[in-house]
């Protein structure tokens, strides 16, 4: 579970930088709406990628059975 | 959802979780393309993909959840027959088909920007030709590839290779 909430951390962090970017920097409306759309799917990504780990883990409290094996994706 | 149908879900998403986790991100990197495009047509082409990559997604699970009671022999018949067969090639090898798939998108995506860029954009000869050659040698490759997924597929179903 650590390994999951320093991976969205990260992705979090992504986000905010590429909404920051966008925020913050003289540009287009159109350049502007580029990185808002980026940073919208990275924290998408973060979110479905969160909730597809900690379905797949549900469940997962008991003992260990056989032929259940679970290792990280990444 | 019944304990069953519960943990073979729990089970298909485990095994196959960096697969569906790299279609998740393939669908957002085209939505996004999608929505800061203004072109029609572009906007359809795109969509087009994620629809395709959605049902991907549905039946690999789905392969994967009906068949996972009878292949691990949690009930007493298989409801399904000779698909069964079918159904446990998709999910036993369900990451390198996604993987397969993400490159024959990526490069049908790409042919058809550098197609529409040589046509629209690009005014001088070379920049031009150059497009084309480079949309036709991926469109190829993506045409290859999905030949060798649909082949390799077909080959598993009929020689029971698992």
């Amino acid at each position: 579970m650590e390994r999951l909430a320093v991976t969205l951390a990260a992705v979090a962090c992504i986000a905010l930088l590429l909404s920051a970017v966008g925020r913050f920097k003289r540009l287009e409306p159109n350049r502007k709406q580029t990185w808002y759309i980026a940073a919208c799917a990275v924290a998408l990504f973060a979110a479905g990628s969160g909730m597809l780990v900690i379905f797949g883990l549900s469940g997962c409290g008991g003992a260990t059975e056989a032929g259940l094996t679970w290792d990280w994706p990444w | 959802m019944d304990l069953i149908s519960g943990l073979a879900a729990r089970y298909c998403i485990r095994q196959d979780a960096r697969g569906f986790i790299e279609l998740w991100g393939l669908v957002l990197v085209l939505a996004g393309a999608a929505t800061a495009t203004r072109a029609t047509w572009w906007r359809g082409t795109l969509a087009c993909a994620i629809l395709l990559t959605g049902a991907l997604a549905a039946a690999i699970f789905w392969a994967c959840a009906a068949s996972a009671p009878a292949s691990l022999g949690t009930v007493a018949a298989n409801p399904y027959g000779r698909n069964l067969d079918a159904m446990i090639c998709v999910s036993s090898h369900a990451v390198e088909t996604i993987d397969e798939w993400i490159s024959i998108v990526a490069a049908f995506v790409v042919a058809i920007g550098l197609i529409a860029l040589g046509i629209f954009r690009f005014r001088k000869l070379p920049a031009r030709g150059f497009a084309f050659a480079a949309g036709a040698v991926l469109l190829l490759f993506a045409a290859a590839n999905g030949g060798l997924l649909l082949v390799g597929l077909s080959w598993c179903h009929s020689s029971r290779l698992f």
